[in-house]
């Protein structure tokens, strides 16, 4: 892990924010990881946290969502995930309210039935940007954000926002469990479920286990969890077994083999990812845990 | 998303643009900014299989097009859009091994591939699981990730989807030839997806979200237009080696038809790629809307280099809102 935060902590750009790239501008989502990544583990290196943070704010527009430097399109998952993010890192609570108001308030647009999609349209969660429909990544990040946000802090609509999210959820699970991007099936083909947005819905139904969907994809993911060999793919699965309790360690393992194979593409957003993932044993993946009966940790996931 | 039929077709606002391009109402863009060939050439080159020598076709293609390449920067622009083993859903490795040293060979000063995959957002995983990422290595090539990539907002040339600009990667617009490479598929909402629609890879999804949503609200034929328009892409390479029919892009199946295609004139690439699949170009809502400002659609206005459409013509088999496309209907 001290290898992975050290080469992290180095990819920074001088803003205070993380590029996809090196070289590159910096962006919200390896931005929004390495802080989860470096602030996570105490093996890290140390982070001046006021440079970054300011990043970050620099991004918020009007509505409290934040978009790309550069690009004036606010981006729902991002915001989501910043939402995740912030308050773990004490940013300024004026930031973090109009961030969660901002997210509360975005809606995806609401479709007319077709029966050609199997599924239901007029269900509003989240898009990637707005004026889209709602897909499964922003939806999973926005719901996780606001359940883990204080009962004290969360906005009004917040409880009904979570419900019209979970609601999306399960709507488009996989007949054979998991999740695809946005449908389950189209044109009478059912479509195929994978690691990562499984992997993200599990986390944000962490706390419906009882849901024969959750069961149903939690299996799905034990059988899958090393199909796609990546650094996204591994360590969002790593994530979601370790919040559910599940064996994990094979996975951290696959992990550390697939940054041997490929670098990640020296791409700091899936470092960062790996980063986060490979210190589970040591911070019990606690940014992406909801408070509640199943939030009990199971420290090294052996499998 | 939503399904396109020929009769659904005509109430949509592509439809009304298409009018619009036909003199009925103000077009959505300005003729000036596009001078449509008089003539195009497109070149069928004979591949039966992907051990070919790619290479040297792709190069025979290059100089029967008359296409300049030395001392230019190029962007190849490959279809990775998904993995599943077996089936073919992406522009083949090999092509683009063959496509980079044609390229090369030929004087180009760089030559990179880039592509922002539409579906599956993991790009490790689909560069190493389709071996793209060892062929690249091996040709000591950099991959431009474009969903991630740093972008520009530029104008769009034309406003079919109604949107006056777009963010775009650097890489994209920092080449002097992008390299449109797609496969030869049948598409489920547009009808085909060859080198036009394969530009809504170029398309940042860190931006515009997946599988580019904005597109798909925009309208799927009015965004091909409008990208077409813009990025304007100098040479199409289409592997047509084994393209895919039916239930396209993604869960259809694959179909043999044993050809590459190039041409400089996308639409008039796209164009003949349809009537080797049996469909009627001017069918195509794209298509017809193209034919009137960007390209050639009309065979007699399409000069066939190497081997004739017949040779290779094979019907593909569509989903039933498609059918409306075939040229035997």
């Amino acid at each position: 892990m001290a290898r992975l935060a050290e080469r992290l902590a180095a990819a920074a750009n001088p803003d205070g924010g993380w590029p996809y790239y090196a070289g590159r501008a910096s962006r919200l989502e390896p931005t929004c990881w390495a802080l989860l990544a470096l602030t996570a583990d105490p093996a890290a290196p140390p982070v001046t946290l006021a440079a970054h943070l300011e990043f970050l704010r620099s991004t918020q527009g009007a509505a409290g969502l934040l978009a790309d430097p550069g690009t004036g399109v606010p981006n729902l998952a991002w915001s989501g995930l910043a939402l995740l993010a912030l308050p773990a890192l004490e940013a300024p609570d004026a930031t973090v309210d109009r961030l969660g108001a901002g997210v509360v308030a975005a809606k995806g647009v609401a479709l007319d039935p077709d029966v050609l999609l199997g599924q239901d349209n007029r269900l509003q969660a989240w898009s990637w940007m707005p004026g889209t429909f709602s897909w499964i990544e922003p939806t999973a990040l926005c719901v996780l954000a606001l359940k883990r946000l204080p009962e004290g802090r969360r906005p009004g609509a917040a409880g009904t926002r979570i419900a019209d999210g979970e609601a999306v959820l399960l709507d488009r699970v996989c007949p054979s469990g998991g999740w695809n991007y946005g449908n389950a099936s189209v044109l009478g083909q059912d479509l195929r479920a994978y690691v990562p947005t499984t992997a993200l819905a599990l986390l944000a139904l962490q706390d419906r286990a009882s849901e024969p969907a959750v069961g149903l994809s939690l299996s799905w993911l034990d059988r899958h969890a090393l199909a796609e060999r990546s650094a996204m793919a591994l360590a969002l699965a790593a994530l979601a077994l370790a919040v559910h309790r599940r064996p994990f360690g094979h996975v951290l393992a696959a992990l550390d083999a697939e940054d041997a194979r490929t670098h990640f593409l020296d791409n700091a957003h899936l470092l960062a990812m790996a980063a986060y993932a490979a210190a589970i044993p040591a911070h019990d993946a606690a940014a992406f845990r909801v408070a509640g009966p199943g939030a009990s940790p199971v420290r090294g996931g052996a499998a | 998303m939503t399904t396109l039929s020929r009769r659904a077709f005509l109430g949509t606002p592509l439809a009304a643009a298409v009018a619009a391009a036909c003199g009925r109402e103000p077009a959505p863009y300005r003729s000036s900014d596009f001078a449509r060939p008089d003539r195009s050439a497109v070149a069928l080159l004979d591949a039966p299989s992907y051990d070919s020598d790619l290479a040297d076709l792709i190069g025979r293609g290059l100089r029967e097009l008359g296409v300049a390449v030395r001392d230019r920067r190029v962007l190849l622009k490959p279809n990775l859009v998904e993995y599943e083993p077996g089936e073919a859903i992406n522009t083949h490795p090999r092509v683009i091994a063959g496509a980079i040293v044609a390229l090369r060979r030929a004087g180009a000063r760089e030559v990179v591939v880039a592509e922002g995959p539409g579906h599956r957002r993991d790009v490790e995983y689909l560069l190493t699981a389709t071996g793209l990422a060892d062929d690249l290595g091996d040709l000591d090539t950099t991959f431009v990730d474009l969903n991630h990539d740093d972008v520009r907002e530029v104008p769009l040339r034309s406003w079919f989807t109604g949107l006056s600009s777009l963010a775009l990667p650097v890489s994209v617009l920092a080449a002097d030839l992008v390299v449109s490479m797609p496969k030869l598929k049948t598409h489920h909402w547009a009808g085909l997806t060859c080198s036009m629609k394969n530009l809504f890879g170029v398309v940042p999804g860190a931006v515009y979200g997946w599988p580019k949503n904005l597109l798909h609200f925009r309208g799927i034929p009015a965004s091909i237009l409008d990208l077409a328009g813009t990025v304007r892409p100098g040479l199409a390479i289409v592997d047509g080696i084994v393209g895919m029919e039916g239930d396209g892009p993604i869960m259809g199946r694959a179909r043999p038809v044993g050809v590459i295609a190039m041409g400089t004139d996308p639409v008039a690439v796209d164009a003949t790629c349809a009537r080797l699949m049996g469909l009627e170009p001017m069918r195509v809502p794209y298509l017809e809307a193209a034919a009137r400002y960007l390209g050639q659609v009309d065979a007699t206005r399409i000069d066939q280099r190497g081997e004739r459409v017949d040779r290779y013509r094979t019907p593909f088999d569509l989903v039933e809102s498609m059918r409306f496309l075939r040229a035997d209907d």
